[in-house]
């Protein structure tokens, strides 16, 4: 084969791979555990459309099947029996049986091969299979497979020897392979579809690895390409073995197949005569209406909680704004603080529109601050002031000393002689610990914390803007001050105390931490980004620019970064060093009311724990983030269901019960729509994806959930399986989503209220062909309010717009109003 | 008074965690979180008492509790508490109190957690009796009751696959173990009686007894003792238990898996006496130890390299038992299980997060100063650990300070390898490596000098302490194969292999296919396979042949 014909078979591997790739989600690894859409790719459909495309290749139903109230019988009635496929869907998996046939393997043999090669993928990941030369997956296996006894076994020397001997390239190996298995080219997407379904969680994991992280990443190069290249040729060799009729795969079958349910792309105008062919696939009571059915109960309550509240009266003036993330976990400490105190709260999205990378004091590693959507452009780090250059570095000597006592430790484990003392005198040290640990928590704890702390001597760094090379000009920070400020509404009548709250998690031993960080800001704590923002808006030069554009923030209001710790219900103030003595009293106040917030909170949500049995609630909360055995530390994002975006006027007062993400948006102040834009392509997508990654962990766990977290097993620290070994597993754990009365989690699709006239919103709809298609494709749902007359609109799938009021049915099926 | 108080304490402990989780079926007032936190509860009530047997065989010296046949006046010695069995009896009683206490979270939301612990519960009692029980035959009962109960922790949960062929390989296992027992003591009983089991060299006279049948009765103990402890041929069970959830895992490797050992130390004489079943007791047990070592570092997951390395930590118990080292045996099996049980308590934390990789403003010192370096620490500190124990007037058999040497040497030799700059932490680092040291020297001492009554010793040494230096040797050999890439590569390749083999049905590939014809029903595993013919056969009728060819 020449090289010109070489060249132009790998552009179309290429594309055919990106093609088929669409059918699996992205698998972040756990250091930065991210909710994702688990079908974001195929959001060029409608949601029916895509669930049922996904379903000819993978065991997903889509849609919740049978009751989902809480207490009345889940949907899954034990872990052990995952019952969502009940209704016959004939066409499950269809495509995947059919490619199956079409390469003439049994069952048994693709079990096997999705048993190796997931073995291969765990062993590059933990470095088993050594790759010095960094040259990728299938460079190192080609060399691997060469001496591997069980290749002997079930392919024969030459057989093996054969693996070993294909091209260097895995493009070049895959375009052989599968012309060697006789597929016709019109048929090698549907076999690439077929490979990467075949294991969907490694599969993710190279799609992260291909598409999304940088190709200088210090991660393992586990490519799709490679995964892909190591499948068909292991078949090929399989069926050059077995000297069966490899070329019985027919893509005119297949072609059959695609006409009599395919449906064109891009073409949405045909999505409903299709959806009408699909719907007889069902069963009497058509699970997409059911669960329509539901969604549009939730819209009624919500519709009539808001309708329902009482005109604010004038507030006193605060002596605080708090702005918090929209987490859905804000909600509720946002209404606990404004019932507190003279308190005004925000929501803005957690990193503050601040794309930048963060370097902590001593770190190697720069950490993007903001959603993976969202390319940081600038970097910001902490830099300790002259007179604490000493502590600074003492620290990080403490950090050091740590290290190297970790890695020490590691090397006297990892050696025979020495491996065998350690243990004997590791467990003697450890008996006591262990018993602490588990049967006083928080002693262990508090413990803890006094050790590492000597050791570390650890000292808060302020961050500094200036001096690195990466760091944003003056222009760009008024930039950024100027449209937060806006976009939140908050432009004048500044309080003395200005708080942009952050937030994160602790937990102990939980691979799952960093998705109960920050799902939306790459699994990060979120006091970062608000002490990098806080310290642009207390600068002076930014204020004076500032007040050149008309927000005048008075000289005596300060801004203060905190972070809101939401298993422990606290908010941990920064930098209070710097504050001018007069404020002391007001942030002493401050300080007490968010305590009170938090206590209140806590109690709220501790009804809601599972195996909860202390009285005091804080107590409990404390307990269970700082217990190592402790599997449901607290429910992270479960029961979200609705985006709102509008002034806090609108919600305040209303009990929405920590399932709604709140963000502040002043619709008198945005009459060119460039703030709603921002939102709704920014953080409501975000959003849209944390809501799809409940929805589909909790409808299909078999695939989109990881399973009981009692039987993970991580694998180089990347990822985790159940039990011995096999597929990565993605998505979130059954404990995020279900306790022992059944699923905790209810199944919606977002639903996006916002406050802002239609035609405005209309207009952005317009310009964004995203918003277009989540909401012609039913991905998430919109209902809007003018301020004005304070009339509901909902806008249906093709862009109409309906009035809506409790009791109104629109043909989608009864609603209890 | 004392040794009433005492006794009371030795009946509580052994029955405590029975008692809980027999109350869990019984008594059925209250929750089942309620249930299962009294269960808890009176394990540590176990765990307690067990406590509190040490502290009354300190103050008063062994003791035991006998049962009085009524109507006559025999009685008969059932439980013994001399400084050996309490020892062992803290750490099972101990390990069952933090794993109830432990999954009693963790097992939050599994509406089958009530039967974990009721079997745990008569796991623990098991253990218990086999460790403080007086005679030949009650420890038997008890050994074959926790293989009974033990495959049923484990497959707890019903209906998972991978679940279930773990639990029928257990069982095939552990019968082979537990009739090489039962064998052996039916020889015993037939020849002798029943045997008291005690320390001293009281046990070698009931041995002699033995005769001609002494050698057979030794090997079937060791069999059993091996099947247990997963050595060499029948070490495959052990990896296919992490299928179980993590607290599973944690009471197989800290109170079940270490049986093996708990049996040779106990039994003396009548396993140690015969010079043929201690050579294949050494010889598997530094196979395994070994062999062990080099699957676990070709293991790609965290609870399969924890796995292996129990294995190869029971090798090197076993191959202390064999060379006539029984104290050290019991250190390492009591050390050893709670460091693992740790380890798989905390796998959760094996995800670093991001953004905490610090600066290395570290040192990189050549080679040789390393050598240097590492060598000068190593000698202090194992001196030091060598005073500690000879200033306590115990003598430790000089292999043994081999791998002391090792251990020190390795560990400094990292550190110095890749230090923090200022001298003021190595220093440190030193300084508390050495109180580590000392303490272990002053722990080590102390328990070998209080419990060198009661380890049964052997008037015949068959295998002399210094046949350790084989695998001492055969250690450093195995490191310097592993610097080099080839052998590496071999090593992990071949053995790496075996691990590999030894799960292959259980490794849980999620979307098996369903074979052509059925509609629905994903995930059978127990389908058959499409013949190859048939498949052919269909495409055939339906593909049209100008199709085939080379689908350029």
């Amino acid at each position: 084969m020449n090289d010109t014909d070489r060249l132009s078979e790998r552009a179309r591997l290429r594309v055919e791979i990106d093609e088929a790739a669409k059918l699996i989600p992205i698998l972040w690894p756990l250091t930065q555990f991210i909710a994702v859409n688990p079908l974001w790719d195929l959001v060029d459909l409608s949601f029916e459309d895509a669930v049922s495309e996904i379903s000819r290749w993978l065991p997903v139903a889509g849609y919740p099947v049978g009751p989902v109230e809480r207490g009345t019988g889940a949907v899954c009635a034990s872990r052990d029996r995952r019952g969502l496929l009940e209704p016959p869907l004939q066409e499950v998996c269809e495509g995947l049986r059919h490619v199956q046939r079409g390469l003439n393997i049994s069952a048994d043999q693709v079990s096997r091969l999705n048993r190796e090669l997931s073995n291969w993928c765990a062993l590059y990941i933990s470095g088993v299979m050594e790759d010095p030369e960094q040259r990728g997956l299938y460079a190192s296996w080609r060399e691997y497979v060469g001496q591997d006894p069980s290749m002997k076994r079930w392919l024969g020397r030459q057989g093996r020897a054969m693996l070993g001997e294909g091209p260097p390239l895995a493009l070049d190996s895959l375009g052989d392979s599968l012309r060697a298995l006789d597929i016709p080219t019109s048929g090698w997407e549907d076999a690439l579809r077929f490979g990467l379904t075949a294991l969907p969680g490694w599969s993710a994991y190279a799609k992260w690895r291909t598409r999304w992280a940088s190709p200088d990443d210090a991660s393992p190069k586990l490519y799709l390409a490679d995964l892909l290249a190591i499948r068909y040729s292991v078949q090929a060799v399989l069926a050059s073995n077995l000297g069966t009729p490899r070329a019985s795969y027919s893509a005119l079958q297949l072609r059959d197949v695609h006409s009599s349910s395919e449906l064109d792309h891009r073409d949405l105008s045909e999505a409903g005569s299709n959806a009408t062919v699909r719907s007889d696939r069902w069963s009497e009571t058509n699970p997409g209406d059911l669960l329509r059915k539901r969604e549009l109960r939730y819209q009624a309550e919500l519709v009539s909680k808001l309708s329902r509240l009482p005109q604010a009266e004038n507030a006193q003036t605060p002596i605080a704004q708090v702005v918090l993330c929209i987490d859905v976990r804000s909600e509720g400490f946002r209404r606990h603080l404004e019932e507190v105190g003279p308190f005004e709260t925000f929501g803005f999205a957690g990193f503050f529109a601040l794309p930048v990378r963060f370097r902590r004091w001593g770190s190697t590693e720069p950490v993007a601050l903001c959603p993976v959507i969202v390319n940081p452009t600038a970097e910001v780090e902490e830099r300790p002031q002259d007179d604490d250059l000493g502590r600074a570095n003492r620290m990080i000597a403490g950090q050091q000393v740590l290290g190297s006592t970790r890695a020490a430790f590691d090397g006297t484990k990892n050696d025979v002689i020495s491996s065998f003392l350690l243990a004997e005198a590791g467990g003697l040290f450890a008996a006591p610990m262990m018993v602490i640990r588990t049967a006083f928590p928080r002693l262990y704890g508090e413990v803890r914390r006094r050790v590492t702390g000597l050791i570390e001597c650890p000292v808060e760094i302020p961050i500094s803007l200036q001096e690195s090379d990466g760091a944003m000009s003056l222009e760009e920070r008024v930039l950024f001050a100027e449209s937060a400020l806006r976009s939140m509404g908050l432009t004048k009548n500044f309080a003395p105390v200005v708080i942009l709250c952050g937030h994160g998690s602790t937990t102990e031993n939980n691979p799952y931490a960093s998705s109960l960080d920050r799902g939306a800001c790459a699994g990060n704590r979120g006091g970062a980004s608000a002490r990098a923002a806080v310290a642009i808006f207390n600068e002076p030069s930014v204020r004076a620019e500032l007040r050149k554009r008309s927000i005048e923030i008075p000289d005596e209001t300060v801004f203060l970064a905190g972070e809101h710790d939401t298993a422990l219900d606290t908010v941990k103030l920064y930098d209070e060093r710097g504050v001018d003595p007069a404020l002391h009293s007001t942030l002493e106040r401050v300080r007490r009311g968010l305590e009170e917030a938090g206590r209140l909170l806590g109690q709220e949500r501790a009804r809601s724990f599972p195996g909860y049995q202390r009285s005091n609630h804080t107590l409990e909360a404390r307990t269970r983030s700082l217990d190592w055995a402790q599997v449901q530390p607290e429910w992270g994002l479960a029961r979200n269901a609705c985006f709102i975006v509008a002034p806090r006027s609108m919600t305040k007062g209303a009990d929405l019960h920590n399932r709604s993400f709140l963000h502040s948006y002043n619709p008198n102040d945005d009459p060119d729509g460039g703030v709603l834009e921002a939102i709704l392509t920014g953080p409501m997508v975000v959003g849209h994806w944390i809501n799809m990654q409940y929805y589909f962990s909790s409808v299909d766990p078999q695939v989109y959930s990881s399973g009981d977290k009692t039987l993970h097993n991580v694998v180089g620290g990347v990822g985790v399986v159940s039990g011995v070994g096999g597929d990565l597993r993605l998505g979130l754990p059954l404990q995020s989503i279900e306790d022992e009365h059944g699923l905790y989690h209810e199944p919606l699709r977002l639903l996006v209220v916002i406050c802002a006239p239609r035609d405005r919103i209309d207009a952005v709809v317009g310009r964004n062909p995203i918003l277009r298609r989540l909401l012609d494709g039913e991905w998430i749902f919109l209902l809007a309010r003018d301020s004005d007359d304070g009339l509901w609109w909902n806008r249906e799938r093709n862009g109409v717009w309906k009035t809506w009021s409790s009791g109104n049915s629109d043909g989608n099926g009864e609603c209890n109003g | 008074m004392v040794i009433e108080f005492g006794k009371i304490a030795l009946f509580v402990a052994v029955a405590g965690a029975l008692v809980g989780s027999v109350s869990t079926l019984a008594l059925r007032k209250g929750s089942m979180t309620t249930r299962l936190r009294r269960c808890q509860g009176l394990a540590w009530l176990s765990a307690v008492a067990a406590a509190v047997c040490v502290v009354v065989v300190v103050l008063h010296g062994s003791y035991g509790v006998a049962l009085s046949v009524p109507g006559s006046q025999h009685s008969f010695q059932l439980l013994s508490a001399d400084p050996t069995t309490v020892v062992l009896l803290l750490l099972i009683c101990g390990v069952g109190a933090v794993v109830e206490s432990f999954s009693l979270r963790y097992l939050q939301g599994d509406e089958r957690a009530p039967v974990f612990f009721r079997w745990t519960g008569l796991v623990l009692f098991a253990m218990s009796m086999v460790v403080t029980a007086s005679t030949v035959v009650v420890v038997t009962v008890a050994w074959v009751v926790v293989g009974w109960s033990f495959p049923r922790v484990v497959g707890y949960r019903k209906g998972a696959s991978a679940i279930a062929k773990s639990v029928r390989v257990l069982r095939r296992n552990f019968i082979v173990g537990d009739v090489a027992l039962v064998l052996a003591v039916v020889l015993i009983v037939e020849r002798v009686g029943d045997i008291q089991l005690a320390g001293g060299l009281t046990m070698a006279h009931d041995s002699r007894l033995l005769g001609s049948w002494s050698t057979i009765v030794a090997l079937l103990i060791v069999i059993a003792a091996l099947v247990r402890s997963a050595q060499l041929v029948f070490s495959l069970w052990l990896p296919t238990t992490v299928a179980a959830p993590t607290p599973v895992s944690a009471l197989l490797h800290a109170g079940v898996v270490n049986g093996g050992g708990i049996l040779l130390i106990r039994f003396g004489p009548l396993a140690t006496s015969s010079e043929a079943a201690m050579l294949v007791a050494f010889v598997s047990g530094t196979a395994t130890a070994l062999a062990a070592f080099v699957v676990m570092r070709s293991r790609a997951d965290i609870k399969g390299s924890l796995v292996y390395s129990t294995m190869s930590q029971m090798g090197f118990m076993i191959a202390e038992c064999s060379v006539g080292l029984p104290f050290a045996a019991l250190l390492h099996l009591v050390g050893h299980g709670i460091y693992k049980a740790t380890l798989f308590f905390r796998s959760g934390t094996a995800v670093p997060r991001l953004g905490a990789k610090t600066v290395v403003a570290k040192v990189h010192a050549p080679k040789w100063e390393v050598v240097v370096q590492a060598a000068l620490a190593t000698a202090l500190l194992s001196g030091l650990v060598v005073l500690v124990v000879s200033i306590l007037g115990q003598h430790e058999p000089g292999v043994l300070l081999v791998f002391v040497v090792g251990s020190f040497g390795v560990a400094t030799w990292n550190w110095f390898n890749r230090r923090p700059a200022p001298i003021i932490f190595t220093v440190m680092w030193l300084v508390a490596l050495g109180l580590v040291g000392t303490l272990y020297a002053l722990v080590l001492a102390a328990l070998q000098g209080w419990t060198a009554m009661s380890l049964p010793g052997t008037s015949i040494e068959v295998l002399g302490p210094w046949w350790l230096l084989l695998l001492a040797a055969l250690g450093v050999a195995l490191t310097a194969a592993f610097a080099r890439r080839n052998a590496r590569r071999w090593l992990v390749h071949r053995l790496g292999a075996i691990g590999d083999w030894a799960v292959r049905d259980l490794v849980d590939v999620p979307y098996e296919l369903q074979t052509a014809g059925d509609g629905v029903g994903l995930g059978q595993s127990d389908s058959p396979p499409i013949l190859r013919g048939e498949g052919a056969l269909v495409y055939e009728r339906g593909s049209s042949k100008a199709e085939r060819g080379s689908g350029q």
